[in-house]
């Protein structure tokens, strides 16, 4: 290398050196890195809705209330009376599961406490209401649930006289009694309802014939609650 | 003074002296020689990424020209899960498909990120960025940074972004009108990079993890989420409870980095999965393939190949059930859905007699030790990994020496040309007693990243 070249090339490191030092001899350094990501990646919940219809009703939906508990219309009709000991009295309901997920069982169950309240009523012209409307209705009513085609024929009587045939009203379950255990446990159908099943039920409800005048004008309210879990 | 400086020092000064001390010209002899042909190139540091058995995604040729492929595809996509149900794990395949070492491998939760939709021409005013594919939120004042190629430029957002916007209003950063600095095609990278600081349900709410309602059903006919009123999407609350878990195989050795049972969230007494090197994934939908023989002592349940869907530790309780009858074994030693390649036929367990004759062939098999881990979790989840574990707090990835073990002083994470596998799963958690209505019929997307450093 010639003496120039050597002056020139001491002189660049001598630049170099001199730039080093005021930056503390110290520099930055881009390293190499590299990056992958999986994106997008999707985690979606289904869902779990019941439906409940009872004739000349729309139809109630479990997401009609507050957390997926829907208030629907009653099964038995408060305005339908029944007439004398040994009358009976029935309504019809439709549960369907409307979500995307298969359910666990269906159950039912009473609610609040008491389960079933007894309001004693007024008979129009008896002066002397003593005797009249202080029964236990509630306590007396036998309550027979049974399961239904689509065409209301009778497939099997779950609550009452169980067994596969239609039930047999005068052999019902005490309504009050019914509803206090079911609150403990709720009544399991044993039947899981994959997601668009659909169940037809119908619930009588009887007073026997040994209710006595105690039993005039009283008014027996109740819930029913119909419950799905996802499987 | 460093040493660096004494000698850079030395060599100004041996400089100045040869120059101005030097002088004069001789006329002498002289020979000279050079070595020409000198050449030094660089090593190339780059990844791919498989999912499953799919196609490379590789860092190499990413469309934002700068070694960050931030779209390989999701490796999770699940549909219509209901609480307890352990979501199918994808396997991941990470290679260094460079030519060096990573001293360093990690693996991190994703920032907010998009893809610019519409050019940018340098010079020109920037008031927003057309994006598509926006992941997670960006919330205002939030920093966005553009990349590509060797081209970055920073803005600040002015206004919350939330998918699916196509827009993310911006101004220069420090805040003033922005100019663009360069040319940045459709296709550069969009990232805001302080996101994942916010999970709560907020307009800060900035993370990665974002949840929508449902618009399509499950299944045909059904609702779906956007017909429920009980499922707001506010604070992202699936993201909040969803579980991750990240499962290293590699080699056939296990260690959980991410989910319950990692150091990061072990699982109290500390044995399983702390020495399996396994996270807590439950087994769902296992059966017995056989009778337990009674009153013989039972070493073994028996269970149909390749059900195993989770992992099973060493000292975990098994759960044998027949209608109303069950059972309680002690797993003896670890078993996951890895080993074997054509599945776990049996759950090794402590010898025990059983007490009745009712478990016949399709009895169900549950852990309930790690089921009861992940149903009571609540720090692996999906909104934890954004903000606890993004790209300033990554999970180090140090290469595992044993189940459970890794050796966090390598000097090498990953060779070049080295290969390491990850299972990564999610877990809807089934919390006993609390309702979970709200989060029916909502979707939660995020990302994972992972890097490599020289």
């Amino acid at each position: 290398m010639s003496r120039t070249k050597t002056k020139r090339y001491l002189v660049l490191l001598a630049a170099v050196g001199l730039v080093a030092a005021a930056l503390g001899g110290t520099g930055t350094f881009a390293t190499f890195t590299a990056d992958v990501t999986n994106s997008n990646n999707t985690f979606q919940t289904g869902t779990l809705v019941l439906s409940d219809t009872v004739p000349s009703v729309s139809t109630c939906y479990s997401n009609n209330g507050a957390g997926n508990s829907g208030t629907c219309a009653a099964i038995v009709d408060t305005g339908l009376v029944l007439q004398k000991p040994g009358g009976w009295i029935s309504g019809t309901v439709t549960i369907k599961n409307e979500g995307s997920l298969a359910s666990s069982d269906l159950t039912l169950a009473g609610s609040g406490s008491p389960t079933c309240t007894n309001t004693p009523g007024t008979i129009p012209g008896s002066p002397n209401t003593a005797q009249l409307g202080s029964g236990d209705l509630c306590s007396t009513l036998r309550f027979s649930l049974e399961k239904d085609d689509s065409l209301g024929s009778p497939l099997a009587c779950l609550v009452g006289n169980v067994g596969p045939t239609a039930c047999d009203k005068t052999l019902g379950t005490p309504l009050k009694a019914w509803l206090d255990t079911s609150v403990l446990t709720p009544f399991d159908f044993s039947d899981a309802l994959t997601t668009g099943a659909t169940r037809y039920y119908k619930v009588y409800l009887y007073l026997p014939t040994s209710a006595d005048n105690t039993f005039q004008g009283v008014t027996a309210a109740f819930n029913l609650t119909w419950h799905i879990a996802a499987a | 003074m460093t040493e660096l400086k004494k000698f850079l020092l030395g060599l100004m000064l041996l400089g100045a002296v040869t120059y101005f001390g030097g002088g004069g010209t001789w006329a002498s002899f002289s020979a000279e020689t050079s070595n020409g042909g000198n050449a030094i190139s660089s090593g190339t540091l780059t990844m791919s990424d498989q999912i499953n058995s799919g196609g490379l995604c590789l860092t190499a040729n990413a469309t934002s020209a700068n070694n960050v492929n931030p779209a390989c595809g999701a490796a999770l996509t699940l549909t219509n899960v209901a609480p307890g149900i352990a979501a199918s794990t994808a396997k991941i395949t990470i290679q260094n498909t460079g030519s060096i070492d990573a001293s360093k491998f990690a693996v991190w939760a994703s920032s907010t990120n998009a893809t610019l939709n519409a050019a940018i021409t340098s010079g020109n005013s920037v008031t927003s960025l057309t994006v598509s594919g926006l992941e997670g939120t960006v919330a205002s004042g939030d920093t966005i940074v553009l990349s590509y190629g060797a081209n970055t430029q920073t803005f600040l957002a002015t206004a919350v972004a939330t998918p699916p916007a196509t827009t993310i209003s911006v101004q220069a950063s420090p805040p003033g009108p922005a100019t663009a600095n360069a040319n940045y095609p459709i296709g550069a990278t969009v990232t805001d990079t302080t996101s994942d600081t916010n999970s709560g349900s907020t307009a800060a709410n900035n993370t990665d993890c974002y949840d929508r309602q449902t618009t399509s059903p499950g299944t045909v006919g059904a609702t779906k989420g956007t017909d429920l009123n009980f499922n707001p999407i506010l604070g992202n609350p699936f993201c909040a409870r969803a579980l991750l878990f990240v499962q290293e195989t590699t080699g056939g050795l296990n260690y959980c980095w991410y989910g319950s049972g990692s150091p990061i969230d072990p699982i109290a007494p500390a044995v399983g999965e702390a020495v399996s090197g396994l996270c807590a994934i439950p087994i769902i939908g296992v059966t017995t393939s056989g009778v337990l023989t009674f009153p013989g002592n039972i070493t073994s349940i028996p269970i149909t190949p390749t059900t195993l869907n989770g992992s099973v530790s060493a000292g975990d309780q098994i759960v044998v059930t027949s209608g109303a009858h069950t059972e309680t074994f002690t797993a003896g030693a670890a078993a996951n859905f890895l080993i074997g390649s054509t599945g776990v036929t049996s759950i090794p367990v402590t010898s025990q007699a059983v007490t009745t004759p009712t478990f016949p062939a399709g009895s169900t098999v549950v852990d309930l030790t790690a089921a009861n881990a992940m149903n009571s979790d609540t720090t692996s989840t999906l909104a934890n990994f954004d903000t606890a574990h993004h790209s300033t707090g990554p999970i180090q990835l140090p290469p595992v020496t044993a189940s459970g073990t890794a050796n966090a002083t390598a000097s090498v994470q990953l060779a070049h040309n080295a290969t390491r596998t990850f299972l990564v799963g999610l877990y809807m958690p089934a919390p006993s007693g609390i309702n979970q209505n709200f989060l029916q019929g909502l979707v939660s997307t995020f990302g994972i990243t992972w890097h490599i450093d020289q």
